[in-house]
């Protein structure tokens, strides 16, 4: 046993290893004034404030879309549901950048995207379109939290929630939905940090212009590319900084559930 | 308040039900396990489809979903809501009951005052212990402002002698309300000392009913 355990502490220390050295590569690479002046700069608090707008619709828009989906492939059979609930799984697993593909060529070239444009909806190689990517990707994660959420919660409340004269619509906003709260708030904590840190799929469908549809992550890339590696790195920690909001946030939901869900 | 009448009550469970109970009177409903005493209270609450009819005094509840068959239910697991105190448990009761805030916040606390717990209105439910959690279960099943209440072996979790503590707080608020009640136990001694009429059932049938005095429960009396 002991030897065993030895034996593990190697790939430990290795992934130790290589996640502190990744911070440390992107902590300390240039001065600090440089960084301070990059943090500052017009384009990195535009791509803050973009990817801060986008993401936040986006986690909404996955909420709205994704809790009653949820609740509805956890609590109703219905005709091919187990396809349906195959299909809203695929956007997890497709790499961003072919979602990016289907969703630029779905609103730009189909009936439906020359629609949009037609009532001046521009969805594609504009700020909507990095909502509407960001979006897509994130809905699934709402989707399988709120249903895991609406599963765990004992369906006998609602049955004693109708007894005590709540319609539908009163028993799942007061009841149902409370006790699936923690489940569903983790998983729209999650869907917003993918949607901050989305890439690919935004690229394909938003674009990068400069100050126009730049994200966070499309600042990075941009700035990389054009070796102004100061606000990528800016750019880089703010990315950073959101990551550990979503590890505080997903620590305060999880602490913060006062009640089971099992019974009494 | 009013009595209840089943005829030719039937579901996957249940197998042509005839049942008539005066109003405010307590029936008591015996059976061992998987005989369809739950199956029963859910078709009377709503709760579950079935063929035949129900009536609550000489209205036809067939056709009305549970939320508007001002039934008073009291389940065996409780199921006080874990996210809400038990004020609020109470409260989300008179959903229906027409008042602002205040008065029902009144209400509430008269009906805890009833049970005897009015110090528990702010405590969550984890927080009360089982006899506590019977009395908030039954206050909120009496905040409906039922016409018929229905009890399905809230005490079969309680040590015995707080269960019969219990039983005979309950029998006499039952008396005091004039509330006509079905209730279901397991438990033979428990169910005649409660009862006006009792019934059994087995199967989804119901193979007797009538007085605690009735042959047939002597007989069931002697054998357990």
């Amino acid at each position: 046993m002991r030897r065993l355990q030895t034996f593990c502490f190697i790939p430990l220390i290795l992934l130790v290893l290589l996640v502190g050295g990744v911070l440390f590569a992107l902590l300390f690479p240039l001065p600090l004034t440089d960084l301070w002046q990059a943090l500052n700069s017009r384009e990195t608090l535009f791509a803050l404030k973009l990817s801060l707008f986008s993401s936040i619709t986006a986690a909404i828009l996955a909420l709205i879309l994704g809790v009653p989906s949820g609740y509805l492939l956890a609590r109703k059979h219905f005709f091919g549901k187990m396809l349906v609930d195959s299909l809203l799984d695929i956007p997890l697993v497709m790499p961003p950048l072919v979602a990016g593909v289907g969703l630029l060529l779905l609103l730009g070239q189909t009936f439906w995207g020359r629609q949009l444009a037609a009532w001046g909806i521009h969805v594609v190689f504009s700020p909507l379109g990095a909502v509407v990517a960001q979006t897509f990707v994130a809905a699934p994660i709402v989707i399988r939290s709120s249903k895991a959420a609406f599963e765990a919660v004992n369906p006998r409340f609602e049955q004693a929630a109708q007894t005590l004269g709540l319609r539908p619509f009163q028993l799942f906003f007061r009841v149902t939905l409370p006790l699936a709260r923690q489940g569903i708030l983790s998983g729209a904590v999650l869907a917003w940090a993918r949607a901050m840190g989305e890439f690919g799929a935004t690229l394909m469908v938003a674009g990068a212009t400069r100050m126009r549809t730049e994200t966070l992550p499309i600042a990075v890339y941009l700035n990389i590319s054009s070796g102004e590696l100061g606000t990528a790195l800016a750019c880089a920690w703010m990315l950073m900084g959101s990551g550990l909001i979503v590890l505080i946030l997903l620590k305060w939901v999880v602490g913060s559930n006062r009640s089971g869900l099992t019974g009494f | 308040m009013a009595g209840i009448s089943l005829c030719g009550v039937s579901n996957d469970i249940l197998q042509s039900i005839d049942l008539e109970i005066p109003d405010a009177h307590l029936f008591v409903l015996l059976g061992p396990s998987g005989a369809g005493k739950t199956s029963l209270l859910h078709a009377v609450a709503g709760l579950s489809a079935y063929s035949g009819c129900i009536r609550f005094g000489v209205r036809s509840v067939d056709t009305l979903p549970p939320h508007e068959r001002q039934v008073g239910y009291v389940f065996q697991e409780l199921l006080l809501f874990p996210h809400l105190n038990v004020e609020d448990n109470l409260r989300i009761a008179m959903t229906r009951r027409k008042g602002g805030k205040t008065e029902k916040s009144h209400r509430a606390f008269e009906l805890l005052d009833l049970m005897g717990i009015p110090n528990l209105a702010h405590r969550f439910p984890e927080t009360l212990s089982g006899g506590e959690k019977q009395r908030v279960a039954l206050a909120r099943a009496l905040a409906t402002d039922p016409k018929i209440l229905l009890m399905d072996e809230p005490f079969s979790s309680l040590n015995v002698g707080l269960a019969r503590r219990l039983l005979k707080e309950f029998k006499s608020l039952q008396q005091r309300l004039g509330l006509t009640t079905i209730f279901v136990t397991h438990n033979l001694t428990e169910a005649r000392e409660l009862a006006d009429r009792m019934g059994v059932m087995e199967s989804g049938r119901l193979i007797g009913k009538g007085p605690p005095s009735n042959a047939l429960f002597k007989r069931l009396h002697e054998c357990n």
